[in-house]
């Protein structure tokens, strides 16, 4: 990807230990990867503890990583599996709502919503979430996705259509407004 | 992600719009504990590897008369003045005992290398049996030279 190749530069910088450079990746992927996993987790109250997990896990583990280039799908690699230790951990109790910029209004309008395509997400089997989340996210294409969730093409693609058909029927009268 | 505008639309309007306020900071405080955390193991390794490595060369440099390995056999109440002589026996205290241990022993007694045969093993190698270790001079008086009672 040509934003990829654009931060190379700055990843070799975060590699040396410049903060700033950090400060600058984090900024440029922290909204994506708390979207990404609210998709693959269904639970947007630990998506940010996800997404901060994984940047850690980036940040300690940045002499790892063997293409500057491919620091985003290398990040989106990092968020999966930490999903998926997480999702092998007991539950907790989800803690307070983090601030969210919209009016109140547009909250109560959205609370419906975002109830029910997180429990239609969450009630996806995992395979389908993962492969759900990064159609979702766009960073990666099907190719690209397949590998990082160790499948072949056919078998993500497969996960996907399965995702979707479930989600369209968990989410039909949204749909239908 | 362009096969159903209507459920992509959906899902977008319920991701949530962004990171938390001062997660990039929050983040780097994160990496900065952890990474210390991960330091101290490392230095206290890395110490201890070192006072390994420094006893590991001080065994090896040390002057080829002292003795590499458990402590020799101590000689107790001997009653010959020396193993070089072949009709008498003489008494050694060994540092440990079972059936297992003692098969086959090396050792030294003064400034000879003796080498000693357990009970477990002396019908095989001398064709005699018994309770104590044979031992053997290696050198020029080798063969059987003296009896020891384990005590």
């Amino acid at each position: 990807m040509e934003a990829d190749h654009d931060e190379a530069g700055t990843v070799a910088a975060a590699r040396a230990g410049s903060e700033a450079a950090w400060r600058t990746l984090i900024e440029a992927h922290q909204g994506g990867l708390v979207r990404l996993a609210w998709a693959v987790t269904g639970d947007r109250h630990t998506a940010a503890d996800v997404a901060q997990e994984t940047l850690v896990e980036a940040f300690l583990r940045i002499r790892q990583l063997r293409d500057d280039a491919r620091f985003g799908t290398w990040l989106r690699t990092i968020l999966v599996r930490t999903a998926r230790r997480r999702r092998r951990r007991p539950a907790r109790k989800p803690g307070p709502q983090r601030s969210d910029p919209r009016t109140p209004e547009q909250e109560l309008a959205g609370r419906e919503l975002h109830q029910a395509v997180d429990e239609a997400i969450r009630a996806l089997a995992p395979v389908c979430r993962e492969a759900l989340a990064l159609a979702m996210d766009g960073h990666l294409n099907s190719r690209e996705a397949a590998e990082l969730l160790g499948c072949s093409r056919e078998a993500y693609r497969t996960r996907l259509h399965r995702a979707r058909q479930e989600l369209r029927r968990r989410l039909a009268e949204f749909l239908e407004e | 992600m362009a096969e159903d505008p209507k459920l992509d639309d959906l899902l977008h309007r319920a991701a949530p719009p962004q990171a938390p306020s001062g997660f990039a900071e929050s983040v780097l405080a994160a990496a900065r504990a952890r990474r210390r955390r991960r330091v101290w193991p490392a230095r206290t390794a890395g110490i201890a590897a070192a006072i390994v490595l420094a006893v590991g060369l001080c065994v090896l440099m040390r002057p080829a008369d002292e003795a590499v390995g458990p402590p020799p056999p101590q000689a107790v109440a001997p009653r010959a003045a020396s193993p070089e002589d072949e009709e008498e026996s003489f008494a050694i205290e060994l540092p440990s005992t079972g059936d297992a241990t003692h098969q086959f022993m090396a050792g030294r007694c003064n400034g000879r290398m003796l080498v000693f045969v357990g009970p477990a093993r002396r019908a095989a190698v001398l064709g005699t049996s018994g309770a104590s270790m044979m031992g053997f001079v290696v050198g020029e008086n080798a063969g059987p030279s003296m009896a020891v009672q384990i005590r």
